[in-house]
This record gives C-alpha cells, structure tokens and sequence, in this order.
C-alpha cells in the first residue's frame, strides 16, 4: 500500500474550498431547520406588531409621527436588543443540537477536522445575524416608507449613517453571540446553555455588575465593557448621525435635560471585536481539548 | 511489504473521573494492526473498549498514551489526510433528523469532496433510492442503519470502519448488509468490523480481535481463534455412556463436561488429549471416538472472556 504523502494530497486545515463547504453546509442546514425560520418568523411578527402600531398612531394623530428619516433613531436604540436576544436564541438552538444528535462527532467521523468543524460553525453567528438584522431594519424601513411624504422629508430617508449604524449593531451582536456559541458548544445542551446566556446578560451583567460598581466603584469604568453593556453602547442611532445627534441635543435641552454625549465608537466597536476574538479563541481552545 | 491500514501502539485512553465517578481505564495499551484486504472484526462485550478504540482511531476521541498509524500515517496532517480515505459509523447512525435521507448523504458527500452522482449511487447500493426524500427521523431502523452504510460508502473509501451495522435490522436486512460487507471485501476493501453478532462476524470476517476491560485478549484468524480452544468430544460403547461422563468429570485436566446428542464434551485446561485417553483407558472406558472439536467463533469469544480477566497476556 502507498503512504499517505505519495497517495493522497495533504489538505491544509482550512483551504478556501473547505472555507466554502463549511459554509454551504451550515447554510443548508439552517434554512431547512423549520425551528429557524420559526423563530425568524415569530421575531418578525414581535417586530412588525411594534413598528405597526406607531404608524397606525401617526395616522390617525397628527401630532405624533413616522416617517424617515426620524424612524431611524427608533430603530437603532432599545429595539435592537430584541434582536440581539432573538438572533442568539435561534443560534444556541442550531449549535447546540449537533451535540444532542451527535452530528458532531459524525461531522467529524465523515472527514472534517475538529478545527474545520468549530470554525465552520463560527459562519453561524454571522449569517443570523443578517438574517435577524435585515428584518430589524426592513420592516421599520417599509412601514416608515408608506407613511413618509417623500417632498415633505426632513433629509435623505436612507442616509449612509443607517449603513454605519446597522454595522455598529452587527458588531455588537456579533460579541454577544460569539458568547452564545462559546456557551453552546461548551454545555453541549441548549436548554442549559440557554439559561447560562440569559444569566450572563441578564444577572451578571446587569444585576451582578451594579452590585459590583456599588461595592467597588474604581471598577465602574471597566464594568461598562462588558460584552452585553458594550453591545448596546454602540447601538444609539444618534451616535452615528449628526442630525439626529442634533434632534436628540435639542430634545434634552427642550426637556431641560442633560444632553446626551457622544459614544466613544472606535473603542466600543473595538472592544466589540476583542470580545468576539476572546470568545472564539477560547471556545476553540476549549472544544479542541475535549472528545466528541 | 505492505503498508497496514491501522496500526496500533500501545493505544490507551483514561477517563479521568468526575467528582463523584472513579477515574475509568477504558482502553489499555491495546496494540494490533489491519492488513490492507482484512476483514477484521473487532469483538469484546458492552463497555469493553471498543467504540472508544474505534473513536480515537477517528479523531473524535484523543488517546492518553500509545500511538496509532492509518495508511502508515501517523502525524495529525497525515492522520487528517488519511480519514479522507476511510469511510465510518460509530454506534448509532448519527444524522440530522430534519433532513432527509438524500439531503444528509449531499452533506457528507460535500465534505468528502463528491459530488451529486456519488449521492445516487450510495443510495442505489443500499436500496433506499425509493425513500430518498424520507425525513431522517420518520426511518425505520432498518434504514436508518442502511442510510449510515450508504455515507460511509460514499466516494469508495478505501478502508470502511463499522461499529454494529447490523444493529436492529431484521435477518433478510442482515443478511443483506452481510452481502453487501462480503461485496465490498471482494472489491480489496479493508474492512474493520465491530459487532456483537458473532455468527455475522464468522461469516464475514477474516481477522479477529477479541478485547475484555479495554485490553486485547486474543487475535489472530477465525481459523486460530476457532480451533485453539482445546474441547474434546468423547464417545464411548452404549454401556459406558454414564461412566464416561463420571470419569472424564474426574479428570484432573478437565475444566468442564457435558453431554451433547450422546457424546460427552470435555473442556481441558491444557491441550493434552491423549492423557484424557489414558486416563480414561485406565479406567476401562476405552472411547469409540476421541476427537479435539472445532468451536464457533461465539464459543471461542464466550471462552476467551470467561477465562480471561481481562488483564492476561494477549495469545
């Protein structure tokens, strides 16, 4: 029989035709998976129930109003958590089952490497991501649409910022569902990996970091780094925007209220990618460690 | 000389243990090596190593000591390069039970490096061109088990790894699969089988590997395996039936006897049949027939477990 070297060619661990198989498999396997699409369903529906009840409120009340490009500070602000929460769901639910199913190890057994098979399913984090971010922005961006008087806007509907906001949000995400794959993969279960995510952002980062700041008040200015609290740091619309920035100085200043400050963007988005990094490393270093 | 398919070092795996759990030797220093052409089975009871074996042979278990080669490979690059050669199932046929059976095999075969064309054969070998579009998880067993041959059939891989492939099928599928295994051996496939079939093993299988508590018992062909066991079956004239079993029973040298369709079968510690024979004519049974009785394979397997405690010398 002939040695592997003169019968076979050694495949480097990652070649981009294995870059590509990886992530045509990943993508085949979520769009048939029925739980995904339920679940992009039902967020769709939370989403557009949200947006359609302020544009039916500025129909019939003239005082308030939806139009663009004033819909766009709603959209990237509170309402991008959902979406981040909704996104990392449907992501610990599709890593976490090829545990449960034992698909991993069979992935494994058919031919990838374990190196191959943790980073072809790093593909998951940005493909929901656009799938949840793309509903998050189109169905506000349609609604604001019909019930925007094009000659009457106060500037561009779509101004670029949108684009810079949607990519500061995604970036977010990304850190926040980089620890919802590290936590899939780590408990190999989705119900308590589940649990594990929520208790991070909700209990620790929100409950146990401001009990920690309270006790140890030095410590405030790095507890705002954490991934969650960063993630939504970077999501203000008026931090990308200079007329909404504007609006929302004015609007304090109406209200006599502080006026709002501008983010310090680079370090979040920064942060943002040390995060993701951080989390990956370590969930590779940790799955590479342990059998299948 | 050719290269071995698998080889062997020492091959060991330790679970360390939880908190509450001792830590588990499940595979000790097992060394053996597969010829390119064996059939080789791969036999032991429930817990005795044999999936995990099987499992760090495939990368998704990492052994605590020894080595191991595939196709005379033995660094991870070449180890990586040499499972694109092998197709395998390990226990239970692991799919995506939402997809159907072709969607699965288009994965697998993606990752193989084949394209559609492979898909329809595989699934033509086995039969289940039929049931193509059938969700995973609304298979039978039975298809389940041939939807797992068909992916590891998938891109003619030169050495197949099957670990219970005929788990839960019924005799006619068996048989079957037991056909297809003999196909695939006339075709120079190497074949390493793990089952708990042994009929199914002795039928198809050329080289055996008996382990017990993680370490390897005994190995060698069916043949050795078969006849090594030292059983002698007995038979003497019509009167002396009852005063065989007596005395043969007496013999120091037997560890059992018992009677099968009139003749009288002695088990011997040791493989020295004409001192039954003496002993016996000493005593004034002189046997019509004295003959060493060639085992099967599940009798060789019952014996080497019950015999062995696991931490022998492999013979």
């Amino acid at each position: 029989m002939n040695s592997v070297d003169s019968a076979v060619p050694t495949p480097p661990a990652l070649t981009a035709r294995v870059w590509v198989v990886l992530f045509r498999n990943e993508w085949f396997k979520t769009r048939k998976r029925i739980a995904f699409w339920i679940t992009l369903a039902f967020f769709s529906f939370i989403t557009f129930m949200q947006y359609a009840e302020r544009f039916f409120d500025a129909r019939n009340d003239p005082e308030r109003s939806f139009t663009l490009p004033e819909v766009w500070s709603r959209v990237f602000e509170s309402e991008s958590v959902i979406t981040i929460i909704f996104a990392s769901i449907a992501l610990i639910m599709v890593a976490s089952s090829e545990f449960s199913w034992r698909t991993a190890r069979q992935n494994v057994i058919d031919g990838l490497s374990k190196t191959q098979w943790y980073w072809g399913k790093t593909f998951l984090i940005p493909m929901l991501g656009l799938a949840f971010l793309s509903l998050h922005v189109a169905i506000p961006a349609v609604l604001g649409l019909l019930g925007t008087d094009s000659s009457s806007a106060t500037g561009p509907m779509f101004p670029l910022s949108v684009l810079a906001a949607t990519g500061g949000t995604f970036l977010g995400y990304s850190a926040v569902a980089a620890l919802a794959l590290f936590l899939s993969l780590a408990i190999r279960s989705s119900g308590p990996a589940m649990a594990a995510w929520f208790f991070w952002i909700g209990f620790g980062e929100q409950l146990g970091a401001r009990l920690l700041g309270q006790g140890f008040p030095s410590l405030r200015p790095i507890l705002r780094y954490l991934p969650f609290t960063n993630a939504q740091a970077g999501m203000s619309f008026s931090d990308y925007d200079a007329g909404a920035f504007e609006r929302a100085v004015a609007a304090a200043t109406a209200a006599e209220r502080t006026p709002p400050e501008l983010a310090d963007l680079s370090t979040i988005m920064l942060v943002n990618i040390g995060w993701v990094a951080l989390f990956l490393v370590v969930g590779y270093v940790w799955f590479r460690r342990r059998d299948l | 000389m050719n290269t071995p398919v698998i080889e062997t070092e020492a091959l060991s795996k330790r679970y360390s243990g939880g908190v509450r759990s001792e830590p588990v030797q499940a595979v000790d220093q097992i060394s053996f090596s597969v010829e390119p052409g064996q059939v080789f089975g791969f036999l032991g009871p429930n817990g005795s190593g044999k999936t995990t074996t099987i499992g760090m042979l495939l990368g998704i278990i990492t052994p605590t000591a020894g080595a191991f080669r595939l196709f005379g490979g033995s660094s991870p690059r070449e180890i990586h390069a040499a499972r694109q050669r092998i197709g395998a199932t390990l226990e239970y046929p692991n799919f995506y039970p939402y997809l159907s059976c072709r969607d699965n095999l288009r994965l697998v075969a993606r990752v193989k490096g084949h394209g559609e064309s492979s898909v329809q054969r595989a699934l033509d070998e086995v039969g289940l061109a039929g049931r193509q579009k059938t969700k995973f998880k609304a298979c039978s067993l039975g298809m389940k088990q041939r939807l797992a041959l068909a992916a590891t059939m998938l891109g003619d891989p030169e050495l197949i790894i099957l670990d219970e492939p005929a788990n839960g099928l019924d005799p006619s599928g068996q048989h079957e699969i037991r056909e297809i295994l003999r196909d695939l051996a006339a075709r120079g496939k190497t074949i390493f089988l793990s089952s708990h079939i042994l009929h199914e093993v002795e039928r198809t299988c050329t080289y055996v590997a008996i382990v017990q508590k993680g370490r390897l018992i005994r190995q060698g062909t069916i043949a050795e395996l078969t006849s090594r066991a030292t059983v002698v079956e007995v038979e003497a004239g019509p009167d002396d039936s009852d005063r065989l079993l007596e005395a043969a029973g007496g013999f120091a040298a037997a560890r059992s006897t018992s009677v099968v369709e009139g003749r009288v079968l002695v088990e011997l510690v040791d493989d020295d049949t004409s001192a039954l024979n003496r002993y016996l004519s000493d005593r004034g049974i002189y046997a019509s027939h004295l003959a060493r009785k060639r085992l099967t394979l599940e009798e060789a397997f019952m014996q080497a477990t019950r015999t062995s405690d696991g931490f022998g010398e492999v013979q």
